[in-house]
């Protein structure tokens, strides 16, 4: 029986790795690089589209019966079953012989170890603008299994019709009657052509980033206290994209190259810092391999596979913040959403293309919660001989629609080098301005190379 | 008197009356006459109230006579009322002379002596016809071949002899009203159900009218007849020069085509019969009439319905399960004698009916895309009402039993081999059939009833009716659906309707009256209805008793 949907897990690591970025303007000739690692929850979620959570195996919970066979949830063959056995239904019937149909359920448990390093590096190209660029290494892993249960009436059904009913359909019921977890997975495996569900591993990158930013003070506005920062960064896909052929892997990337454009306000007294955050990323049209769902299953066969043209929907972000702590310690609190809206594919083989597009608009509502301590200051004074900012990061997804429930926790060091054309700017600007110092980094301020907006 | 005799001898031939003469005559036109109006007052039989058994109709102006028929057709009750349809068909006028039935004008016009009468100067020939040759001397003629031929057949099997009837004819195509000018093919679809529907004849049992059988014989040798004319068939199988009232599926219903060939008919072909014929021929003397005048019909055009279709196929698969003789005892006698009144190449003269039925339904009937059966060919799509389907359901469960194990059948290896398919070929359309039934015309829990519905508008199906889908849903359960839901479904609608027919009395109409008991029979089959079927006989106390079968 064809029953089982992609796993949801596939947007799950996607969100978080796909644009590392890096908030911080470095004066010139300075540069930073950046170590970071994170771990995602195995208790992996997910939210439907009515923003439900569920665990992942409740994706793959089937039962064989009533609405998931009407539905089609349970496959094409089952569901042409029951419409077949509902025309022998009488009219005004209140429970009819399709309706008595129970072949039992299915239901799945799956897991996925997922772990992120990742790797920056920033460079002040001028004391406006700062380039850097990243790249996530992934550690993937997903163990699924599938449990068939419960008791199947198909044979009693059979007797019981007879010959009333058509062949075809004589021999549907004995079919499900043969149902077990083993005849669904031969089917998703031999039938389906997809690769064994059991076990899927990835070990690999991400995909890479490329980008500037820049910060406007307030100060040139007339605004004391005030930073406008914009982010500009380029994503190559390089990461794992999604596998026709494979159902539970995860999408390590977004899959398509992506140009984003990010902007930040920030304002800061006297310890406490808030701001705003706001993205828009615009994906770029490439053609890709899918399997093109004919409108009667969930699951296509191999013979549904083919080469579409994909036209990403674009990705909006939004978020407010606010933080508050010393030059040494700071907790920051993050609160935020992103939409990505409708992807749009067309390709010369007939199908649902509409189907593949609506589960793409998805959407997710998150929080996390930050702490880092920086040496930057000490550093500054000469207190510390290495500057560097040790953060941890705590996430999570607390709603969503059509997303993972990403959860996971970051930990990062960053670190700040010096280039002969730091120490000429800095004697430029020494000689102009600071004379206190002789060592020129970044002031404290948030530093991420891993979860922009 | 010896010319006449001679010439009467040779209806012997009439034992192979229908499929083996040489025909001369060419077939009559087929113009379309759009006067043609034949407002035909039907018979109708009421039941008054004796029981099924001892039914004796009263056959009065008017209702509905193919329901009658219908209901008679394979009842193996009410003997006395069929007996009386049979007679009234054999001793009527029908709306063909019997001179102008092929196999007779045939024998007549092939009569040596005849010839030489007939080549003598016409006052002559006037004078020797009228002595030797009068109308009632050729008509009893006639009726001493038949006779013959009826007591060859009857007597081979050991069966009583035909007795000194009172006058009977092979006219074909019986007047069902007071019109002998024309007739409907769907009233003769319907007699046609009730003639091949009896099966005392071809399994040995009591004659309908406690005489004889020869009733029955002379009946379905006047079916035979009447389709072979219909198909334009020769002796030989080939198409011949009379007849020639059928249509083809291929090019519908407005006109007739040429007489029926099976040995070269394409694939496609699907002979069927429909619409309104009206004869008209001069008026003269017998022999003239056998050997110079030309019947001319005039088709009228009608719509096609499934429910009449219906009805010539199940008389056709009933003639095909009689006429073999691994189904029916005396079949081989009766088909086997020489010189008898059938022969056994009649075997084989329903299974004319048998392509125009798949072409229609898989063409016309059957809107295979959407899966619907329609009420009727070449017109608009509109669903068929529920006695059609129950007709078609009947039918076609016939032709699969008809056709089933075909091995000892006694037909030879080329026609064995090409019916062999057809009984698994029909269950598909028998399945949408009941399926049809079931969700379109529904069974639905009223209170503590369950009740037939004849559609989804609420319209409860009347008793007929509902004894009907008993009758037929029950017999296909036990006959090839093996089905408990469909057991349940033909139980549960027996249970609300028994206990109200159980309490009828006189005064309803017999199509009704036969229905139901065929109703309450077909239930009484099931060896697990038989406590059921006797405690109903307790409480309603000897009103049900009529419904023979239960014990």
């Amino acid at each position: 029986m064809k029953f089982l949907q992609k796993l949801p897990i596939v947007l799950m690591v996607s969100l978080g790795l796909a644009g590392p970025s890096f908030a911080q303007l470095l004066p010139k000739g300075v540069g930073a690089y950046q170590l970071g690692y994170r771990k995602f929850d195995t208790n992996a979620q997910y939210f439907d589209q009515d923003g439900g959570a569920h665990g992942i195996g409740d994706k793959l919970k089937v039962e064989f019966s009533g609405t998931d066979m009407s539905s089609g949830k349970a496959g094409k063959d089952l569901k042409k079953l029951y419409r077949e056995m509902k025309k022998f239904d009488s009219q005004g019937a209140t429970k009819g012989v399709a309706d008595e149909m129970n072949f039992g359920q299915l239901e799945g448990e799956a897991t996925a170890d997922v772990q992120a390093k990742f790797i920056g590096m920033a460079y002040g190209l001028t004391n406006r603008i700062t380039g850097f660029a990243g790249i996530p290494f992934v550690s993937a892993r997903v163990d699924a299994k599938i449990n068939y249960s419960g008791t199947n009436n198909a044979l009693a059904i059979k007797s019981r019709l007879g010959n009333m009913i058509y062949k075809e359909m004589q021999d549907g019921l004995d079919v499900a009657s043969r149902l077990s977890a083993d005849s669904v997975r031969e089917n998703i495996e031999v039938t389906k052509g997809y690769a064994p569900i059991d076990h899927w591993e990835y070990n690999g990158v991400g995909d890479t980033v490329l980008g500037a930013r820049t910060e406007i003070s307030g100060d040139s506005l007339g605004v004391k206290r005030l930073h406008l920062g914009l982010t500009g960064q380029f994503d190559f896909a390089t990461g794992h994209a999604d596998d026709p052929d494979i159902l539970t892997d995860i999408p390590i990337g977004r899959g398509y190259h992506a140009l984003s454009v990010a902007s930040d306000l920030k304002i800061a007294s006297h310890g406490v810092e808030t701001g705003i955050l706001g993205s828009l990323t615009q994906g770029i049209n490439r053609d890709v391999s899918r399997r093109v769902p004919d409108g009667t299953e969930l699951l296509s066969g191999r013979d549904r596979k083919a080469t579409v043209h994909w036209s990403p929907g674009q990705d909006i972000g939004g978020g407010l913040y606010l933080g508050y702590g010393d030059s040494l310690i700071k907790g920051v609190y993050t609160v935020g959403a992103q939409k990505h809206l409708q992807d749009h594919y067309s390709g010369s083989l007939e199908g649902d293309y509409q189907a593949m597009e609506k589960i793409t608009e998805s959407s997710r509502a998150y929080h996390q919660i930050g702490l880092s301590v920086s040496t930057l200051d000490a550093y500054t004074k000469k207190a510390i001989s290495i500057p560097f900012i040790l953060a941890l990061t705590a996430h999570d997804t607390f709603a969503g629609v059509n997303s993972a429930r990403a959860r996971f926790v970051e930990l990062s060091i960053t670190s700040f080098f010096s280039t002969p054309a730091a120490a000429a700017s800095r004697s430029t600007t020494a000689s102009n301005t600071d004379k206190k110092t002789d060592r020129s980094i970044p002031k404290r301020n948030s530093l991420d190379f891993s979860a922009g907006v | 008197m010896h010319c006449g005799k001679h010439l009467f001898q040779s209806l012997a031939i009439l034992a192979v009356v229908v499929l083996f003469c040489s025909c001369a005559m060419k077939k009559s036109n087929n113009d379309t006459h759009r006067d043609l109006a034949a407002p035909r007052a039907t018979p109708a039989v009421s039941w008054n109230g004796d029981g099924v058994d001892n039914f004796a109709p009263q056959i009065s102006s008017s209702g509905d006579a193919q329901s009658l028929l219908m209901a008679l057709s394979g009842c193996d009750c009410a003997p006395t009322a069929a007996a009386a349809l049979l007679t009234a068909s054999a001793v009527k006028r029908g709306i063909l002379p019997q001179v102008f039935v092929p196999q007779i004008r045939e024998t007549i016009t092939s009569d040596s002596k005849l010839q030489i009468l007939l080549k003598l100067p016409s006052g002559l020939q006037n004078t020797l016809k009228s002595w030797l040759a009068s109308d009632s001397k050729i008509a009893s003629e006639i009726r001493t071949g038949i006779s013959g031929k009826l007591n060859k057949s009857l007597g081979n099997f050991g069966g009583t002899t035909l007795s000194n009837r009172s006058a009977f004819r092979l006219d074909l195509f019986s007047a069902f009203g007071t019109d002998q000018s024309s007739f409907k093919m769907a009233d003769q679809a319907a007699r046609w159900n009730l003639v091949m529907g009896g099966r005392n004849l071809w399994t040995g049992g009591a004659p309908l009218d406690g005489v004889d059988h020869g009733l029955q014989l002379l009946e379905t040798m006047r079916v035979a007849a009447e389709w072979a004319y219909i198909a334009g068939l020769s002796g030989s199988g080939k198409p011949g020069g009379f007849g020639g009232l059928a249509l083809d599926v291929r090019t519908g219903n407005k006109n007739l085509v040429a007489p029926y060939d099976p040995t070269t008919a394409p694939k496609e072909a699907g002979l069927f019969a429909s619409g309104v014929f009206t004869i008209s021929y001069a008026n003269a003397s017998a022999v003239d009439m056998a050997t110079k005048i030309k019947e001319k019909w005039v088709y009228q055009a009608d719509e096609v319905t499934l429910l009449d279709q219906a009805r010539l196929w199940r008389s056709a698969a009933l003639a095909f399960r009689n006429f073999r003789g691994d189904l029916s005892k005396n079949a081989s006698a009766i088909l086997g004698v020489k010189d008898g009144a059938l022969s056994s190449a009649m075997q084989q003269l329903p299974l004319l009916w048998l392509p125009g039925m798949g072409q229609l339904l898989e063409k016309k009937f059957i809107n295979i895309g959407s899966r619907l059966i329609l009420k009727t060919a070449f017109g608009a799509e509109a669903p068929a009402d529920l006695e059609t389907l129950l007709t078609m359901a009947d039918a076609i469960q016939e032709w699969r039993s008809a056709t089933s194990n075909l091995a000892t059948s006694g037909l030879s290896p080329a026609v064995t081999e090409k019916l062999k398919g057809v009984p698994q070929k029909l269950l598909v359309p028998l399945q949408l059939t009941v399926q049809s039934i079931i969700s379109k015309h529904t069974f639905v829990q009223d209170g503590n009833d369950v009740k037939l519905f004849v559609g989804s508008n609420g319209q409860v199906a009347d008793p007929r009716l509902s004894a009907i889908a008993i009758r037929i849903l029950g017999n296909l359960e036990q006959n090839g659906l093996n089905s408990e839901e469909l057991k349940a479904k033909v139980f549960s609608l027996f249970a609300s309707h028994a206990p109200s027919w159980a309490a009828q009395q006189a005064g309803v109409d017999a199509p009704t009256m036969i229905e139901e008991y065929r109703a309450a029979a077909m239930i009484a089959k099931y060896q697990d209805a038989q406590e059921w079927m006797r405690l109903l006989r307790d409480k309603m106390g000897a009103s049900v008793a009529r419904w023979g079968g239960a014990s």
